[in-house]
């Protein structure tokens, strides 16, 4: 009986430490996996970058699932929302449209007038732009970064430098693409960096993104006459973006520089639109152009 | 930083169910979604799991609100490694405004998360 006990005393304490070997050994094996990852990654930053779309791609139905309840709630907290205000917000649109009625007759006025003069100069008007529009299946804003995972990939025509709208108001970029899911940077990102034009003044600035919700205008002209409530835009310059689309206004002056509150509300986006601008050839967009021909014979 | 909250709780609850293996995959998880050099939240949440595992004794049986100052001081020795270790990789001090706001925000919500797991281990993983 002494013996057998002894006997099961042993077996477990064999097997105890057995497992806390495998332990330590299943530990050591995935640190150092880990660490050769990091080193990987910045000897070969293209390979993980493929690496890391992949992954994305592989996990999207997961984020998907996740995804659809939470945009539900959200479509139905909003509806109650509306109901709430309906009567408010009924008055105010009333007000609104008859002010964007006087709107819209002169900007017709308007854009027969620049017919005309156009066909007087005989201008070249820009191509028309191709879209892909994309649902949005995780915002993973955090602390160090501000991008969007949207259910499109290169299946579906996506290219890394399309420029994604929500409604008609600028949001960031495609930076990563995977087969079925790619990644948007938005302009709110550190590492975003956007020429844009200020309206009225027609000054160009840097839209320069700081992980918070209000990027900043960089590397204005000295004695620029900014205002709070100047919009911006988009400005062409660098051939990624499309010129003359909406961005932001100009909200605040804070530490001498001009904080930009972007249009489009980017923690609420549930569907978005991406533009191919470098669609439109080669002879319009030198710069991408060179781009696409250099990265094209791999 | 949902990850971090299921590396804490599980690494004191049931490290013998949450093996290496697991982490390391949360960890990569974490880096592709948020676009994290690859490995960096693997290694940052091993570490912590293996500092948790020798150190066990201190939470288990303790108090909500130990675990919960616990998972306060995790969550801001990982959010102060990978602060500068981003910095470091992206040649450039990352703003801290919205760092700190998120890591204020994940230890303020802690309770929900950690209580969704303990609901999870009481229904599927309760020690007879």
């Amino acid at each position: 009986m002494l013996v057998h006990k002894r006997r099961s005393e042993w077996v477990y304490a064999t097997a105890l430490s057995w497992r806390v070997v495998l332990h330590r050994f299943s530990f050591a094996l995935f640190f150092t996996l880990s660490l050769g990852l990091l080193v990987l990654g910045h000897t070969r930053p293209a390979v993980m970058d493929r690496a890391r779309a992949r992954f994305v791609d592989t996990v999207s139905p997961v984020l998907d699932v996740v995804a659809r309840p939470l945009a539900m709630v959200d479509t139905m907290t909003a509806r109650v929302q509306s109901y709430r205000s309906l009567l408010e917000e009924n008055a105010r649109l009333r007000t609104e449209n008859a002010a964007l009625v006087r709107w819209q007759n002169a900007a017709l006025a308007l854009e027969n007038e620049n017919k005309e003069l156009r066909a007087l100069l005989n201008y070249k008007p820009e191509p028309s732009l191709a879209f892909v529009t994309a649902r949005v299946i995780a915002d993973t804003g955090g602390g160090f970064l501000r991008s969007l995972i949207i259910t499109a990939g290169s299946v579906d025509g996506v290219r890394e430098g399309m420029a994604a709208m929500a409604g008609e108001a600028l949001i960031g970029r495609v930076v990563e693409v995977g087969d079925w899911t790619s990644r948007v940077l938005l302009i709110t990102d550190m590492s975003s960096r956007l020429p844009v034009v200020l309206m009225g003044t027609g000054e160009h600035a840097i839209l320069s993104g700081d992980n918070t919700a209000r990027p900043k205008l960089l590397y204005l002209p000295q004695e620029s006459d900014v205002r709070i409530g100047t919009r911006v835009m988009t400005s062409g310059h660098g051939g990624i973006f499309p010129p003359n689309v909406p961005v932001g206004v100009v909200t605040a002056h804070e530490n001498g520089a001009f904080e930009v509150t972007p249009m489009a509300s980017m923690g609420r986006m549930n569907q978005i639109r991406l533009i191919d601008f470098n669609l439109a050839g080669g002879a319009f967009n030198p710069i991408a152009a060179k781009i696409q021909a250099a990265k094209s014979p791999r | 930083m949902f990850g971090l909250v299921a590396v804490y709780y599980w690494s004191i609850y049931r490290p013998d169910l949450f093996q290496p293996i697991f982490v390391f995959a949360l960890g990569l998880l974490n880096d592709a979604l948020h676009m994290m050099p690859l490995g960096l939240s693997a290694a940052i949440y091993l570490c912590l799991y293996q500092l948790i595992f020798t150190q066990r004794r201190i939470f288990v049986g303790q108090m909500f609100l130990v675990i919960w100052t616990g998972f306060a001081l995790t969550a801001l020795l990982t959010v102060a490694v990978q602060w500068v270790a981003l910095s470091l990789y992206r040649d450039q001090m990352l703003s801290l405004q919205p760092v700190l706001l998120q890591y204020l925000l994940t230890v303020a919500l802690f309770p929900l998360p950690a209580w969704v797991l303990m609901r999870l281990q009481r229904a599927f993983l309760s020690q007879g």
